[in-house]
């Protein structure tokens, strides 16, 4: 992987982060289970490539709002690339960080990746939303939702593990771009945006069974 | 916010596309098996009669539910015009309800056991469909369930969870076809979802269309709950081979084509569940409401109520229904790769340190932790036996970063990285000989800042000790015998206290066990004893240890019943050659961290050729010796590997002292089997 070569870089750039997960704080373990699942994995394949991968969660979910910038969003902004764990709660006004989180690393992708098709977000759908909000839709998203409805031991499986292959595999893609274009992370001088990305999501109760949206 | 919860219940809904599957009577069994068998944990089971147009469910419990007290007893409609008339009175319980916690709430306003018909067999609990008094057909007829929903949705979420916290296991009858109720009962409430049909066409249809809808309805949800369907055919006729074998067939192919659709999996083969999973039609039950599992006294291969319990098991072990049997017959039993730690004599400040793993080799010298005042300040609670979870957490910490830098860790992660599917890692920790310091630190905390806990993480920890001769697994039938002995030195209750949790816990494994127990230990009686070929040697009572354990000791009694201490080179001598394969050093109501002895005792018995000694001691016995023993030696029987078992009986301390009391890692296990294997058993068919 060209990570490996580009890794000291990175480094010396100021990137502190391979990864940023991005998720929905709940008290639901299911949700929290799925985000440190694939920490985990994604920290244990870059453990093979790089010789400190560091991957950054937030699992408190204590947030102060005068805080964010200086805490989750620093992070995020010394983040290589970003993993959202997107379910409906994802994108509902409740859970306003992670709409907040979104469009950071989209304002920054914007900045550091100009000439490239791609941004440094990998959504990974742990449920599927009917409509999608538009800033999902438009990324090239990996669907989990089929094979997470068989629970917690799908992180057990070789479908998992190929499915976070391909996360790996993008972090790479964008680690090697932030290299090509000599983008590093100026975080002193990037203004935070203040509205979610997720503006045009309409938040609604899922339909009663048997009845379409 | 509070640490992440999750809810322990399970509920699992039955449902068929048409009526006459047998699908209440079904349900009704496996409770029944459930109750039995979840009553010995404290949980309980409870039934819940959702097919609101045909009610029937309570006729199968008929003696209980038409005593005075319960005749009169509301129902699941009862329940939701109550709830109804609840929220239309103000819009703040709804807001209440639609927390996270909301269930709690619920759970004050309209309390769940005002409903309940309690103990209509054993371990179970019953929800009418209602009062099914004159007024019942119409309170049926005039809820507007989806109205209820569209306005109130997340109460439904908070009823789902009060039911999942109630009770251990959530059993739903649901109704029939595609209606309102029968949505909610199979895709709002369930984890698990059992579709029971009949070999014909139509029925299998229905739930084809069923399960489609509702893992549809699932994956769009913000409900991050698995929903694992478990196919139940039923009134299987049996005089009919040909006719059995082509329907076998085709619904066998039906379910792992759907399921691969579904889930999106690659692979789906049904052909190990459905060799064994099938209802036979039976004449007997075809009239009344007879539940099989109580009638039938003897559970034989063709009876009806070993067909439910070999249902029951793969439903409650299975995390979906195509899973590998072998998980069955030993819910967790990964296998292991090494991840080996050698630590060597002493070189200056520092110890030699040598890793081999899958993730590559690599060397690097240990410093102890013993100088690090906040390990100095932890171990010192430990050994007093006064901790709280931080205390335990700091401890396993700063070994873990002491063990773990560098190089180690990278070795460690990519590890990890390199497990297959089903695989774990052990630690393997072998420990020069003459080093005790190294020896004597409680290994069995590490704890990973990242994740956690190793040993209660599926990460076994063994401390091993190579020797030169090899010994091969022993071949062996189940029972798995267990010598049980206690030395009471002098008189005490504590060890008789431990003698007899330990004697209550071995003799719920039944069959697969068999026990003898000597409440009088002296060293004649153990000479005798082992000539009879025991598997296992459970030892209550105390011991000493001397510096650096070279005068290690146990107590016995002698025959006026004082005490004789045996040295370890005395005991070796006696179990050497003996067919013991393990020996338990259970060292009990101790004030504080007494394994010392139990540690240096092990490696005299390991020299005698006793391939493997696990040492336990409790802080709080009367709650964690009856779980870690029945947990550990089930996990024997099941074939686990030593430390693996270990592991078991750890989680199972865990759950039921918590994190913040040492228990969970006090076992220690030493082996000199590499792999933990120490018996080849035959393959076990239940577990349960």
């Amino acid at each position: 992987m060209s990570i490996t070569i580009v890794d000291q870089w990175l480094q010396q750039a100021g990137y502190e982060y391979h990864c940023f997960i991005s998720w929905p704080h709940t008290k639901d373990t299911d949700v929290s289970d799925c985000a440190k699942y694939v920490k985990d994995r994604i920290e244990q394949r870059l453990a093979s490539l790089v010789p400190n991968p560091k991957v950054f969660i937030d699992e408190t979910g204590i947030i102060v709002a005068d805080d964010w910038e200086k805490t989750l969003g620093r992070a995020l902004c010394r983040s290589v690339a970003m993993v959202a764990i997107c379910t409906p709660m994802y994108y509902h006004p409740a859970h306003r960080w992670c709409g907040l989180e979104w469009a950071t690393m989209q304002a920054l992708s914007a900045k550091r990746l100009p000439g490239n098709n791609f941004k440094a977000i990998i959504p990974l759908l742990a449920r599927k939303s009917d409509p999608l909000p538009q800033a999902v839709a438009k990324k090239q998203y990996i669907d989990l939702s089929r094979n997470l409805t068989l629970g917690r031991r799908f992180y057990t499986t070789n479908e998992f593990r190929e499915r976070m292959q391909t996360v790996i595999e993008r972090i790479d893609e964008i680690a090697v771009a932030l290299e090509a274009n000599q983008s590093v992370p100026q975080c002193e001088r990037f203004r935070f945006p203040k509205e979610s990305a997720f503006l045009d999501y309409e938040a609604r109760l899922q339909p009663f069974p048997f009845r379409r949206p | 916010m509070d640490a992440n919860t999750s809810l322990p219940g399970t509920i699992i809904t039955f449902y068929s596309f048409k009526g006459g599957t047998g699908r209440s009577m079904a349900l009704a069994n496996v409770a029944c098996l459930l109750g039995q068998s979840a009553s010995s944990s404290g949980q309980r089971v409870l039934m819940m009669d959702w097919d609101l147009e045909a009610p029937g469910l309570h006729t199968f419990f008929a003696k209980p539910v038409s005593q005075p007290k319960n005749a009169k007893l509301p129902g699941v409609i009862n329940y939701f015009i109550a709830l109804r008339g609840l929220l239309d009175e103000t819009n703040e319980l709804y807001q209440q309800l639609s927390g996270e916690e909301g269930w709690k709430i619920l759970d004050e306003v309209l309390p769940l056991k005002d409903y309940i018909v309690r103990e209509v067999a054993p371990g179970v609990d019953l929800i009418k469909a209602g009062r099914l008094d004159e007024q019942y057909a119409a309170q049926v007829a005039t809820f507007k369930w989806v109205h209820f929903y569209e306005q109130y949705g997340l109460a439904i979420r908070a009823f789902r969870k009060l039911l999942a916290a109630k009770y251990g296991y959530c059993l739903i009858d649901s109704r029939t076809g595609l209606t309102d109720v029968s949505g909610i009962c199979t895709m709002l409430l369930p984890e698990k979802l059992v579709t029971v049909f009949t070999p014909n066409r139509q029925s299998l249809d229905g739930i084809v269309d069923l399960v489609r809808q509702a893992i549809e309805y699932r994956r769009s949800s913000d409900d991050l709950r698995p929903l694992a369907v478990f196919p139940l055919p039923s009134r299987i006729e049996l005089a009919e081979k040909d006719l059995r074998d082509k329907w076998l067939n085709d619904y066998q192919g039906t379910f792992e084509a759907l399921f691969r659709e579904v889930y999106e999996v690659a692979e789906c083969d049904l052909t190990a569940y459905f060799n064994e999973v099938q209802l036979p039609h039976e004449s007997f039950y075809a009239y009344g409401e007879n539940i099989a599992v109580l009638h039938e006294e003897r559970s034989h291969a063709l009876s009806l109520k070993r067909q439910y319990e070999i249902f029951t098991q793969r439903l409650i072990a299975l995390n979906y229904a195509w899973e590998p049997r072998t998980r069955v017959e030993s819910t967790e039993f990964p296998s292991y790769l090494d991840y080996e730690i050698r630590i060597q004599s002493r070189e200056g400040d520092t110890f030699p340190l040598l890793i081999s793993a899958p993730g590559g080799e690599v060397g690097w010298p240990f410093r102890l932790p013993t100088s690090d005042p906040i390990y100095q300040e932890a171990a010192q609670r430990l050994a007093t036996l006064r901790t709280d979870e931080k205390t335990l957490e700091q401890i396993g910490q700063v070994l873990f970063n002491t063990l773990f830098k560098g190089a180690v860790k990278d070795v460690f992660k990519r590890s990890q990285g390199l497990l297959r599917e089903g695989q774990g890692l052990r630690i393997r920790l072998t420990i020069a000989p003459t080093e005790y310091e190294v020896a004597d630190l409680p290994w069995e905390f590490l704890y990973d800042p990242d994740q956690g806990p190793l040993a209660l993480l599926d990460m076994p920890i063994m401390r091993y000790l190579p020797q030169s001769a090899l010994i091969p697994q022993l071949r062996t039938e189940l029972p798995i015998k267990v010598l049980l002995t206690a030395a009471q030195t002098p008189s005490e209750n504590g060890v008789e206290r431990e003698l007899h949790a330990v004697q209550e816990a071995l003799a719920r494994l039944g069959e697969h066990l068999h026990m003898v127990v000597e409440p009088h230990l002296t060293p004649s009686k153990l000479q005798k004893l082992l000539r009879e070929s025991f598997h296992v040697w459970h030892f209550v009572g105390h011991g000493i240890g001397g510096e650096a354990g070279t005068t290690s000791v146990l107590y016995f009694e002698d025959v006026d019943g004082d005490v004789q201490p045996i040295s370890a080179a005395q005991l070796s001598i006696m179990l050497n050659r003996s067919d013991v394969r393990l020996v338990v050093l259970d060292n009990c109501d101790s004030p504080q961290l007494a394994t010392a002895p139990f540690r240096s005792m092990a490696p005299a018995l390991i020299r005698a050729q006793v391939p493997a000694v696990v040492t336990t001691q409790f802080t709080d016995p009367a709650h964690a010796t009856p779980v870690f023993v029945e947990a550990f030696y089930r996990a024997l029987i099941e074939g686990f590997p030593i430390d693996a078992a270990v592991n078991e009986g750890r989680k199972a301390v865990m759950r039921e002292t918590g994190l913040d009391k040492p228990d969970w890692g006090l076992p220690v296990v030493y082996t000199r089997v590499p792999d933990g294997k120490l018996f080849a058993l035959p393959e076990l068919i239940s577990s349960t």
